[in-house]
């Protein structure tokens, strides 16, 4: 329940507002804030349209985007960057890094800096973002919102993770997504990823339905030298390190923290965002093995809890078979650039319907282009 | 605060509070086609508003927000009532079913062409993605885009959307304009929710947090002292009498087991207490003050608990019967503590021991069948409770006219909501007016009386206004769902397949309370076993009362639950004979001249009779289904993990109740020669008022712009039993042609004394006049002479119906699916339904029920399931949870081929259509993730992991533990 309107005039105006104001929060696009889990709480909203960043944009080896960029721009910006930039000129290009720009304006006028942007970095994050797959929320929702809101199934954190990303706050402090999402707090302005020459991405999930929030989510981005993988990242959510030592906020679901759910049975009880760094750690150096090992290899290294979307068991078999399946793809697709986008959908099978009524569902059956 | 923006074209500045909903003003200032089905939850998409040129939920918008920003509605695409492009093309499509989603469909696809105007099947949806629809299978609003993306270029483009039938009749079988979409697609008035005025007051309810409990204290006080509050009821001061919820005809074959407010809640959410106060902030505050203490009794969640001896009783009070004795050796004296429970009739009931209604018999003698059986199996089958979801929840507006009470309902059942609002009243029929609304979706769960009484009542006590509307919770664990049952079947065959036996033993779970507890799992039976006549067959149903979320109907019955038990299990004997599915069905299924002797064992409540088939349109059907998915040749997966199998089902309804439904209409002449037409029928977004309206037109020889139709009005229509049992096109659509020929023949005689000739030589003629042998006298001039001074009076008359014939209509579903070996995860490639609706009287409508029917079952038998804990709390009562599909879902290629046939009853030939498309899914689903991976799985829905777990690929400790440990592992 919004108690109080308020409309500061700047950023950091805001900052003020929001800390001499009882229970005030900032509001975005609402998505979250306004949605029924929070309808009872009593907040002052301080609205910060218009007051943040909303572009993104590339500077130099650097990925930035704007905190209150949606959802949705997000996904187009990466498209227009596919459509301005050959994959096979992916990598290499890159290095020539480019003038800060908006990708709109690079993917006209600078396609080689453009290439960078339709490059992985940029690919893992849309792909993530478009697993909120409902258009009228992704008009709305904010790349700040999404990770400020910091919700347990939160359909980027696992990406930017993923990615090392690092966040500017107003006022200038600059954490880690990770110690930010320990740690939530500040007025994001921008979300920045570097641009890794030779980095190679993939983003797998598991939803009960295309527009069901994801039981099982991973990303993954690595570099390939010759046969080996390095630099490898793993970032999930739904299932959590078996240590129970992962860092970057590894957490229950909120139906798990308030009232004791009945009966032991609840909506949603996966772990939110976090890298798994016992399982990064196992193909660190090497040469991946194939996907049967990678499973087996890493399925004592992961636990999960059940709830009504699955079993522990399900979702630990499911966590295991995404992540190699995105430590595969994105391998291959270093392998081969020119193969394509290593995030991209791909599933031969289930796309069959494509073209038909219905059958434009992006998710397709996955799993595929690493032996194509 | 004071908020300005841009509304459809023109600055408003509007004063709000600054926490309030962007939905909320925009509704308040009149803004109706801003609908909710979610309560905000942002899942349903029906409060679209376009917001800076992008579709939004209006609902997850602050009014303060709206500041300095460009916002428009469906309005703005219509401007003085005409058509946008897009509106244009969703009804050229007949894509428009109850319409309450349709302005957000409107907005998202007009939206999508100015950023597209040629867009993609992705791109489109992509555009729907965040819309919900649960009437239409979402496949008619990919035509209309495509329609209306020609209509850019060539605004004159016009096409064939559906097949046409009976090239000898002008208006049925063709291809013409639902007549209630103009309105919907404009987003006009229409709904309950659009009819409530401003002094209305809110009801709000108290639901049990217990599934079994006794009120041991109700203290009320504090919460009557909470300003604005009106009254509170509860069981203290709510009338004595107990009814039945069930819309059916009197008497109904389900026992009087509720009253308003009872002493005892017998489920999560049962009715505790209602507040009804002058503002919603009122009656929250007020329930939040009702102090209530509960002796907790042990639950019942499960069939098997519920026959268990020494199981908790749910129904402890005297047990009488209206006619007829008790079932031998069922107890009936109350223990003095319980309302009591009415049969009108004995329905094999014996609610001591938990069992609401109960059936068996047979024909032949299945020993000797089974023994004579080279070969038998035997399975269970469950279907777990899943939810009817309408988009609309039940709603109603009750006030006070004179000295009668109005109610403005969301039902499908007017008459019998009349009845037993009367009853609860305990005041005569003739004090009561019900208007059907548009129906926000019904699908079975608006036969019910679900919510009417208590705001009639209200009304009724305190003559000011009530508007009670459930919230998505509420009607998930408050209103009614589909029984779940677990089916027991035993087949004995012959090595070439001829069934020699058939068992089937249901058990049913009701909930707390019986409506519908005998014919839901009777039509489990009565509406598959006819499928495949077989000389000894045996069925055994009880269904008993739980503590679960109350059961009722939902398209297609019982007859959903027990096609997937029976047409698995027959696949399953194919399997283990080796042979091909479909050669198994060849072999038994009804053909022409069946004389099916068990329908005489399976009535409903009554005696049922045997049934000579004239009319079989299956063996074609079976063959389309196989040419069109070349059944029979392997289909390889390109891919390792996804293997691909096929499946099919061959399905039946019935149309109406004969013997027991009846349906009236009334049609009139006016003075201009245009008519009306006062229909009993209840349209609930089928397109049956188009029916009515499309039948009398052909009687008539006049376009159906000539006759305008009002429906399910009960004080300005005659009596109809309602929507339900695939009646509509059957009965209310017969009532409307009989009144048209009553008419007709009025018309010719007027006709013939104008035209001086003997009416035996007169006929009507298109367009709207009658033809002698030397002259013509249009309806115009005849009106004109009939009520003028020396005239015979308006010309009207009225058409009654009623049958024993029984029109079956057929089906047969294919699908062909891609299963996953390593996720378990079942995705349709191809979905083909054929079926036999007798003479399609609205083609492109037809298709759309058949496509709606379609994704609702491909709904529960892959993703939908209401889960309880083990408190009998359901834990997944929203859309979030629980997952109704979403665009995404639609088959990939998903296709519905109309076989005609004419029924020698029907209206021109006419049968039902939508309620039988219900049935195909979840066997023929379950056959091709067989055919895919040769695991059976037996428990709807099919998730990803119930399919690894039949497959053996998932450790099977897993489906103990799964949902009731929550230990991390």
């Amino acid at each position: 329940m919004i108690t109080q309107f308020l409309r500061p005039a700047s950023a950091e105006e805001a900052l003020r507002a929001q800390k001499a104001t009882e229970n005030a929060v900032f509001l975005a696009g609402g998505t979250h804030l306004l949605s029924p889990a929070l309808r009872e709480r009593a907040m002052a909203a301080v609205s910060i349209e218009g007051l943040l960043p909303r572009d993104i944009r590339i500077s130099g080896e650097l990925l930035s985007i704007g905190a209150l960029a949606t959802l949705q721009e997000l996904i187009e910006s990466g498209e227009r960057g596919q459509q301005g930039a050959p994959p096979s000129a992916a990598a290499g290009a890159r290095a020539a890094g480019g003038a800060a720009g908006p990708v709109a304006a690079l993917a006209r006028s600078a396609p080689a800096a453009a290439a960078g942007i339709g490059g992985p970095e940029l690919r893992l994050l849309c792909e993530a973002a478009s697993s909120l797959a409902n258009r009228n929320l992704r008009n709305r929702a904010t790349v700040g919102g999404n990770i400020a809101a910091n919700k347990p199934a939160a359909c980027l954190a696992p990406a930017l993770l993923a990615l090392d990303a690092q966040l500017r706050l107003v006022g200038g402090s600059r954490p880690s997504v990770a110690e930010y999402l320990a740690a939530p707090g500040g007025l994001i302005e921008t979300a920045e990823v570097a641009l890794v020459a030779a980095r190679s991405t993939a983003y797998r999930r598991w939803a009960r339905t295309r527009s069901d929030v994801s039981g099982v989510a991973a990303a993954v981005s690595l570099r390939l030298a010759g046969s080996a993988v390095s630099g490898v990242r793993v970032a999930v959510t739904g299932v959590r390190s078996a240590s129970g030592e992962a860092g970057g906020g590894s957490r229950r679901a909120e139906a798990d923290q308030g009232a004791a759910p009945a009966g032991g049975r609840v909506a949603w009880g996966g772990f939110g965002a976090a890298r798994l760094p016992e399982v990064e750690a196992l193909f660190e150096g090497r040469a991946l093995p194939e996907r049967r090992e990678i499973e087996q290899s890493i399925l004592p290294l992961i636990a999960a809890s059940s709830d009504i979307r699955a079993s522990a068991a399900y979702r630990r078999l499911r966590a295991a078979q995404l992540i190699a399946d995105a430590l595969l793809a994105a391998a291959s697709s270093a392998a081969a650039p020119s193969a394509g986008a290593g995030s991209s959908a791909a599933g031969s099978l289930g796309s069959s319907g494509r073209g038909s009524p219905g059958g434009g569902a992006p998710e397709a059956p996955r799993g595929k282009e690493t032996t194509r | 605060m004071t908020v300005r923006f841009t509304l459809n074209g023109r600055p408003v500045a509007w004063e709000c509070g600054e926490g309030e909903g962007l939905h909320s003003l925009l509704r308040r200032r009149g803004h109706l086609p801003l609908r909710n089905a979610c309560d905000g939850e942002g899942t349903c998409g029906l409060c679209t508003v376009v917001f800076d040129g992008k579709t939004v939920n209006s609902c997850l918008l602050l009014a303060a927000q709206a500041e300095g920003h460009e916002l428009y509605t469906v309005a703005h695409l219509s401007k003085e009532r005409s058509l946008s492009l897009v509106q244009r093309s969703l009804l050229d499509v007949g894509a428009v079913q109850c319409g309450y989603c349709t302005p957000s469909v409107a907005l998202a696809l007009h939206t999508l062409l100015g950023r597209s105007s040629a867009p993609s099947d992705g791109e489109i949806t992509d555009a729907l993605s965040g819309i919900l629809c649960r009437c239409t299978g979402y496949k008619q609003f990919y035509a209309a885009a495509h329609l209306a993306s020609r209509r850019l270029v060539d605004p004159a483009y016009s096409e064939q959307v559906a097949p046409e039938f009976r090239p000898e009749l002008r208006q049925v079988g063709k291809v013409r304009e639902k007549v209630d979409a103009r309105s919907l697609v404009r987003g006009e008035r229409a709904y309950v929710e659009d009819r409530v005025e401003p002094d209305a007051c809110i009801l709000l309810t108290l639901g049990s947090p217990h599934a079994h409990a006794i009120i041991t204290r109700i203290d009320v006080a504090k919460a009557l002292a909470v300003p604005g509050v009106v009254e509170i009821l509860t069981y203290e001061n709510c009338p004595e009498v107990v009814y039945c919820s069930a819309g059916q005809g009197f008497p109904e074959p389900s026992p009087y087991d509720r009253r308003m407010f009872s002493r005892r809640v017998r489920h999560v959410g049962d009715r505790v207490a209602a507040v009804m106060a002058e503002s919603r902030e009122a009656a929250k505050a007020a329930l939040a003050a009702i102090e209530v203490d509960y002796e907790v009794l042990p639950a019942v969640l499960s069939v098997e608990e519920a026959a268990a001896p020494g199981a908790p009783i749910i129904h402890s009070g005297e047990v009488r019967y209206a006619s007829g004795a008790p079932s031998e050796g069922s107890e009936c004296a109350g223990d003095g503590e319980d309302d009591p429970v009415i049969y009108q009739f004995p329905i094999g009931a014996d609610p001591h021991r938990n069992l609401a209604a109960s059936a068996h018999g047979g024909v032949g003698d299945v020993a000797r069948g089974f023994a004579e059986a080279d070969v038998t199996i035997e399975q269970e089958y469950t279907a777990t409770q899943v939810h009817t979801v309408p988009m609309e929840p039940h709603v109603v507006y009750t006030r006070i006219e004179g000295e009668r009470l109005v109610i403005h309902a969301s039902t499908q059942v007017s008459w019998h909501l009349r009845r037993i609002v009367a009853r609860v009243l305990g005041i005569g029929e003739n004090k009561i007016h019900v208007i059907k609304e548009r129906v926000g979706g019904g699908f079975g769960v608006k036969q019910d009386v679900v919510l009417e009484e208590v705001a009639a009542y209200l009304t009724w006590k305190t003559g000011r206004s009530v508007y009670y509307r459930y919230s998505r919770v509420e009607e998930f664990i408050a209103s009614r769902t589909r029984h779940p049952m677990k089916i027991a079947v035993k087949l004995g065959a012959k090595r070439d397949g001829r069934l020699t036996a058939i068992e089937m033993h249901v058990r049913a779970n009701t909930g707390p309370y019986g409506q519908h507890a005998l014919t839901v799992p009777m039509n489990a039976c009565s509406k598959t076993l006819p499928l495949l006549p077989c000389p000894n067959v045996l069925y055994d149903i009880k269904t008993y009362y739980t503590n679960t979320p109350v059961a009722g109907a939902y398209q297609g019955y019982g007859a959903t639950q027990g096609s997937f038990a029976l047409m698995t299990a027959l696949a399953e004997l194919a399997a283990k004979l080796g042979l091909d599915p479909l050669a198994v069905v060849e072999k038994n299924r009804v053909q022409v001249g069946d004389r099916l002797e068990i329908l005489a064992s399976l009535g409903e409540g009554r005696a049922g009779q045997a049934l000579t088939i004239e009319q079989c349109s299956l063996g074609e059907a079976l063959e389309a289904g196989k040419r069109d998915l070349s059944w029979g040749e392997p289909v390889e997966s390109d891919d390792g993990d996804w293997k691909i199998g096929r499946g099919a089902a061959i399905i039946q309804q019935g149309s109406g109740l004969p013997g027991i439904d009846l349906a009236n209409a009334e049609i009139k002449l006016l003075t201009d020669g245009t008519f009306f037409l006062m229909s009993g029928g209840a349209d609930i977004g089928t397109g049956l008022d188009t029916v009515t309206v499309k039948v009398a037109a052909e009687v008539l020889c006049v376009d159906m712009q000539a006759i305008a139709v009002i429906s399910g009005d009960t004080e300005t229509t005659p009596f109809d039993k309602g929507a339900y049992a695939s009646s509509g096109t059957f009965y209310s659509g017969n009532a409307a042609l009989l009144a048209a020929r009553n008419l007709k023949g009025k018309l010719i005689e007027a006709g013939a004394a104008l035209l001086g000739e003997s009416p035996a030589d007169c006929d009507l003629a298109y367009p709207g006049m009658v033809r002698g042998r030397k002259g013509s006298v249009s309806y115009a001039a005849i009106a004109l002479r009939t009520t003028s001074g020396d005239g015979i009076g308006e010309l009207s008359a009225v058409g009654t119906f009623t049958t024993l014939h029984s029109a079956i209509p057929y089906g047969a579903h294919f699908v062909e699916a891609a299963v996953n070996v390593r996720s378990g995860e079942v995705k349709i490639r191809k979905y083909y339904a054929y079926q036999d609706s007798g003479t399609p009287i609205n083609p492109d409508l037809a298709l759309g029920q058949i496509y709606g029917a379609v994704v609702k079952s491909v709904g529960h038998s892959l993703y939908e399931e209401m889960v309880l804990d083990d408190k009998g709390r359901c834990i997944n009562p929203n859309f979030q949870d629980y997952r109704v599909p979403t665009v995404f879902e639609v088959p990939g290629d998903m296709r519905a081929t109309l076989i005609p046939t004419v029924d020698p009853v029907g209206p021109f030939g006419g049968k039902s259509i939508s309620e039988v498309s219900m049935n195909g899914a979840a066997p023929a689903i379950a056959i091709a993730i067989h055919d895919a991976v040769g695991a059976w799985v037996r428990v709807w829905p099919f998730t990803a992991e119930r399919v690894l777990e039949a497959m053996g690929a998932l450790p099977t400790e897993t489906a103990t533990t799964r949902r009731t440990n929550r230990d991390t592992e």
